[in-house]
């Protein structure tokens, strides 16, 4: 098999976790799309290290994640939208969007770093350690970083504190 | 609800149809890397041009023989009448005034030709012992083949732009003596960029251009 084809392989049956990754970041489908899209392009461009890699999930998780970071950084005048024809959103059931709503809400009231934080602790259930290293930062950046985020997440959903997560990693 | 269900609840969320494309991030990937190595091979070019035009062409001693420099990678260790110029701001010089085709290594000069903001002139800009600077110049008349630029102060150097029917460039001092000097040819289209260090303190009387045979071309005097 080509490295190509192992390209194309690999991506292709891992478009919809990644996909499932990049939607809480930034609570767009529109704009996962656009995050994937470029992160599998850096993918390929460094394709030979990450078939190389221990972990290639984890590998472009990383990738995944500080492409988010990356474009949060930049101002929105450099944002690219990679796709020309937009799809529509599926509808779901009115509880369900009425719950989702909320919870975009309140992500996008969390600041990009604690977001990324929170998506790799919650959502890909990565330990401290697994996140720091993601993150390239320490494990008390990532407790603190966790904490802050929830606190956000709970103000905004007017959520006991002891009903989202603890944070006894603090 | 604890944040694991929470972002459970949006994982389970039926996702609408993906507009990512596996065969534009490979063509786009292939983009980045095709700049990259293109990147890549010009810097490296412009250092083994460097290099080895050290190491290859005559180099004028100040004792006045011509050598050819001893193969060496460190640039101290070839002999030369001016020292080996660091080319400090040739990044920043080289970005003000963008080289419009190659970039020719003269010694002791770097000498490109640029666009310039008057029309129906060029830039011929240089960096070497004395820093960088640019200049205008207007085309050489269909009579004439070579025109002088300049002289680099306190460097026993001239410089200046050739046609490219000029093949060679040599210095001839008042007492009868010939100094070669070092000519790149096609450095933007049909214009070739020279240079000729002599001895210093000699006294100068010409330039002679001549053609591929060896047939003189022009004369200037100096």
């Amino acid at each position: 098999m080509s490295p190509d084809e192992e390209y194309t392989a690999y991506v292709t049956g891992r478009l919809s976790w990644l996909r499932k990754i990049a939607y809480p970041l930034c609570q767009d489908w529109h704009r996962a799309d656009d995050l994937v899209q470029t992160a599998i392009t850096r993918l390929y461009v460094k394709w030979r290290q990450a078939r190389a890699a221990d972990d290639l999930d984890a590998y472009v998780r990383v990738m995944l994640i500080r492409v988010f970071l990356a474009e949060q950084r930049g101002g929105w005048f450099s944002r690219v939208r990679l796709t020309s024809a937009i799809s529509h959103q599926v509808p779901v059931e009115s509880g369900d969007r009425d719950l989702a709503m909320d919870v975009n809400r309140a992500l996008a009231a969390v600041p990009p770093r604690q977001r990324a934080t929170l998506v790799l602790r919650f959502h890909c259930d990565l330990s401290v350690e697994q996140t720091a290293q993601a993150l390239g930062c320490s494990t008390g950046t990532v407790k603190s970083q966790t904490s802050d985020g929830l606190a956000t997440l709970r103000s905004m959903l007017d959520t006991p504190k002891s009903r989202l997560a603890p944070t006894e990693d603090r | 609800m604890d944040a694991k269900q929470m972002f459970g609840s949006l994982a389970t969320q039926e996702q609408p149809p993906t507009t990512v494309d596996v065969n534009r991030a490979m063509a786009a990937g292939r983009a980045v890397r095709g700049r990259r190595r293109a990147a890549v091979a010009g810097t490296t070019a412009v250092i083994t041009a460097v290099v080895a035009a050290g190491m290859v062409h005559p180099w004028v001693r100040k004792d006045d023989v011509a050598v050819s420099a001893t193969p060496s990678v460190t640039p101290s260790a070839t002999p030369s009448a001016t020292p080996w110029p660091t080319y400090e701001g040739f990044a920043e010089r080289k970005k003000q005034t963008p080289p419009k085709g190659k970039i020719a290594y003269v010694p002791p000069l770097l000498m490109w030709v640029s666009d310039a903001p008057v029309k129906n002139q060029l830039f011929l800009c240089e960096i070497g012992p004395n820093g960088s600077s640019c200049s205008g110049f207007r085309p050489i008349p269909a009579k004439e083949f070579a025109r002088t630029q300049g002289k680099l102060r306190r460097v026993d150097v001239w410089f200046g732009v050739a046609k490219d029917a000029v093949h060679a460039v040599t210095a001839v001092t008042r007492d009868g003596r010939k100094v070669p000097g070092v000519l790149t040819r096609g450095v933007s289209p049909g214009i070739g960029l020279w240079s000729v260090e002599y001895p210093p303190g000699a006294a100068m009387r010409s330039l002679v251009f001549t053609g591929a045979k060896g047939e003189t071309l022009q004369r200037i005097a100096l």
